[in-house]
């Protein structure tokens, strides 16, 4: 089991920056900390092997370790006011759609001391419904409604402290009843004890803790929890709840109401009472969910925000670790751009982790013709995957036994460590959220994944080692961008480079993202889309809160779990969501190509057509043969074909004049076409039938002088490093680059 | 569960899978293989990497989140062709009570 872990801070810093770097030591008295340079993260002893260059820097040395621990589970919380613990009497409630009863007691609202149990928390179980727990500081007394919670299905709650006579009352209410299962349940009893208010504050959706932040962490969605210092009667609470302002009638008896359709994008929640006591979401929560006044006559959070008055809280939502700073270093003036790692190892040596950022030349310069802009966003989709434990179809898709790293088993104990775009929460929703402020066991050097083929197994963030390794061994200077960078300078970032490298695979892009590569290319730029799956998803990173991203996987793709109907539309910006391709703009108006067919379990290699053999495409060719196979080899699956394809469709937008120069042929029937393809199910969707399954290798000029150059395979970087470096891959990827690299424009086509 | 069920044409297929465990397999071969591999991951079979592209250990998952696989004691590969032969014929005990030689 890994027991020395860390992240950074940032994931890309430029000279005269610091980043910070956060480890934790599990029984490790202490570790050895560098910086060094990756070059190539494939450990696989038939390729060039694991390669790092050693950077002398100011943090190397020996750091004592500690244990830093993660938790998880999103909740709001209000910090202690005098309002919240002042009343005499009171009733507070909200509204509920639970999903994970079946995990035990959950927590809803909680004014309560971890520590004296003085307070009152209102909880909710599968059995016994609703169910108050109070405390006078010794003593601990509950009351249950004893009536079930019907999970996803909304029902409103509220507990009734009524002092002045001796009472509580619980209630639960369904919006929507069902005979025999879901109805109004109440309960009114004689108050157990004296109540003694807590100053710990208020939580929505957990407790307070006395040695983590938090417990008791509710699964479901929560709408407009509330407080009023009096004892409020069903029709006024029903008022209460509906969206909107609060009712001028009953305002005055308000102490607090959270109405969290209000700045959903936002990382607070705004409290409608007359305190202001703004509650902070913990965690990143979903927010813009439907909710029990949504009646689907909007599909727009940003038409009618009060129809989304939800947010989804998960046990397993995590944004940011919070970890203390280990040691950090500010980058000296004049060091090389590249993809960096702080090295860190347990004394025995047995023991150690890279952690990967990129080292940027400063804001506004480059200091080499090429960028290689490292699809970072794409890395914190997949950021922790549990799909190879969680998922039923990995080893069927592998077509070979799921093989678990040490990373992989770590995440699945350490369900803590948050999941990746691509799992499902504890009860089954998807996860629409993902951060990079928290250690990522699969973006790492060495690291193999189930999803990249037999042979090295690279996916990603290592598989796009492979690029740098090529590019060291070539010889060619080159700057390394992220796509953080990307989103927030735009096409600025792009401008100074003669040609802009991808990663093997850049699938997730903002719109700023998309409109930075197009405006790039629209004024001369030079793109080699060294990958595929390429600009596939819609995603909006958010306003406030940095290095997190959030998507909404709409109507159609590939993808492992879908967005609910009426929640298409995303809460950190109010954009549609999913497929670019859905949104009007399929990637192939950019690159030439779009997603056509995934499999993996080996790769094919490409056949030169037509296209390769017009005059504009000499320069390509120049040194491979007439009928060579390209890629026919290689570290990922084999081949220089796999994993997933891209294919030239000039219905989808694929300019015109685009050469179609190669297609590639080789694939097994678990090279399978994308769903988006095709609207009929037919029995030929598998690599030896289907006349769509391949990956085409494409070149076009832009009217402004520039061209793209695209592969449409993910496993092509695999190859390059073959015989020496010296194969058809490498040098078709040389020939292109080099004559990129030339200013001289491109001639747009005769 | 896979609506799949192996018969007795199919045993036609398990030479094919010994000769050649890494595929590409025939279609009557893949269908036998996505029964066996689209199973639920409760007790699903799986490899541990104990030296990276060199040792093996197999294991069975446990389908629950958290709880990590067990290791299938004595089961320890050194390559992955053979780790498949392996697994093969313990699932095709399991699904037809044949054991494989």
């Amino acid at each position: 089991m890994l027991k020395l872990v860390g992240y950074s801070d940032v994931i890309s810093v430029a000279p005269g920056e610091t980043i910070q770097f956060k480890v934790s030591a599990d029984a490790i008295a202490r570790y050895h900390a560098s910086i060094v340079r990756l070059i190539h993260g494939d450990a696989n002893p038939a390729g060039p092997g694991f390669k790092v260059a050693p950077v002398t820097s100011d943090i190397e040395g020996f750091y004592p370790g500690r244990f830093q621990p993660v938790h998880a589970g999103s909740y709001m919380v209000v910090d202690d006011h005098p309002a919240l613990a002042g009343w005499e009497s009171a009733t507070f409630g909200c509204l509920i759609w639970p999903t994970r009863l079946e995990a035990g007691r959950q927590t809803l609202i909680a004014m309560r001391d971890p520590v004296t149990g003085a307070g009152v928390a209102l909880e909710a179980d599968k059995e016994t419904g609703l169910v108050l727990v109070l405390g006078d500081g010794e003593r601990v007394a509950e009351v249950a409604i004893r009536h079930r919670l019907e999970p996803r299905y909304w029902t409103a709650v509220s507990a009734t402290i009524d002092r002045a006579a001796g009472r509580v009352r619980l209630s639960q209410r369904p919006v929507q009843g069902f005979p025999l299962v879901a109805r109004p349940a109440a309960i009114d009893v004689p108050l157990p004890l004296v109540l003694k208010a807590s100053r710990t504050g208020l939580m929505v959706a957990a407790a307070p803790a006395a040695d983590t932040p938090a417990t008791g962490h509710f699964d479901g969605k929560i709408e407009r929890p509330w407080i009023a210092g009096d004892v409020l009667q069903p029709a006024a609470i029903d008022r209460l709840l509906q969206p909107g302002p609060v009712p001028a009638d009953l305002a005055p008896g308000i102490i607090a109401l959270w109405d969290f359709s209000r700045d959903i994008p936002g990382t607070q929640a705004i409290d409608l009472g007359p305190h202001g006591m703004h509650g902070w979401l913990v965690n990143m929560p979903t927010r813009a969910m439907k909710g029990a006044a949504w009646t689907g006559g909007v599909q727009a959070w940003t038409d009618r925000p009060e129809h989304y008055g939800a947010i989804h809280f998960h046990c397993d939502d995590l944004y940011d670790a919070g970890w203390s700073t280990d040691f950090a270093w500010t980058v000296p003036h004049g060091a090389r751009s590249g993809v960096y790692c702080a090295h860190i190892r347990s004394e025995d040596g047995a023991h150690e982790d890279y952690i990967p950022f990129a080292l940027r030349p400063p804001a506004g310069t480059a200091t080499a013709p090429i960028a290689l802009l490292l699809p970072t966003a794409s890395y914190m989709a997949y950021a922790n995957d549990h799909n190879s434990v969680d998922g039923q179809d990995a080893e069927m898709l592998m077509g070979r036994l799921v093989p678990l790293q040490p990373g992989d088993l770590f995440i699945d104990e350490h369900r803590e460590y948050g999941l990746a775009l691509y799992d499902s929460h504890a009860d089954g929703s998807g996860v629409s959220i993902s951060s990079r402020l928290r250690p990522i066991l699969n973006m790492r050097p060495k690291y193999a994944s189930w999803l990249g083929a037999m042979g090295s197994g690279l996916w990603q963030f290592n598989a796009d080692t492979h690029l740098t390794d090529w590019l060291e061994a070539k010889g060619f200077a080159y700057d390394v961008i992220t796509d953080e960078d990307l989103e927030r300078e735009g096409y600025d970032l792009l401008k100074p480079y003669r040609a802009v490298l991808t990663g093997t695979h850049p699938e997730y892009h903002s719109t700023r993202m998309w409109d930075a590569m197009r405006a790039y290319l629209e004024r001369g730029g030079r793109l080699m889309y060294l990958g595929a799956d390429g600009w596939y998803w819609r995603i909006a990173w958010h306003r406030e809160a940095p290095g997190v991203i959030e998507v909404r996987r709409a109507e159609d793709g590939i993808r492992t779990w879908e967005a609910h109907p009426g929640e298409y539309y995303h809460a950190f910006n109010g954009e549609y969501g999913g497929l670019w391709r859905r949104l009007g703009r399929p990637p192939n108006v950019l690159t030439g190509q779009g997603f056509t067919a995934q499999g993996f379990d080996r790769s094919g290699y490409y056949v030169r057509l037509p296209g390769s053999f017009d005059p504009r495409a000499d320069f390509i060719f120049d040194g491979v043969g007439s009928d060579e196979r390209i890629g026919d080899f290689g570290l990922v699956g084999g081949g220089a074909a796999g994993l997933e394809l891209d294919r030239a469709e000039p219905l989808l937008g694929t300019p015109p004049h685009t050469l179609v120069l190669a297609s590639s042929e080789g694939h097994t029937d678990l090279m399978l076409l994308v769903n988006e393809e095709f609207a009929v199910t037919t029995p030929n969707l598998g690599g030896s039938q289907h006349p769509k399954v391949h990956g085409d290798l494409v070149f076009f000029e832009t009217a402004a002088g520039g061209a793209v150059f695209g592969v449409g395979s993910i496993a092509w970087c695999g190859s390059l490093s073959h015989n020496g470096y010296a194969n058809n891959v490498s040098r078709i990827t040389e020939n292109v680059l080099r004559r990129f690299l030339d200013p001289g424009s491109f001639a747009p086509p005769p | 569960m896979t609506a799949y069920r192996i018969t007795e044409a199919d045993r036609a297929c398990v030479d094919e899978f010994r000769q050649n465990p890494l595929g590409p397999y025939s279609p009557d071969l893949l269908r036998i293989l996505n029964a066996m591999r689209g199973a639920p991951n409760a007790g699903k079979y799986c490899l541990i990497c104990l030296e990276p592209f060199r040792r093996w250990q197999l294991a069975r998952m446990t389908g629950v989140r958290g709880l990590p696989p067990v290791p299938v004691d004595g089961e320890v590969f050194d390559d992955l062709a053979t780790a498949e032969w392996a697994v093969f014929r313990r699932r095709w005990q399991e699904m037809t009570g044949e054991t494989l030689n």
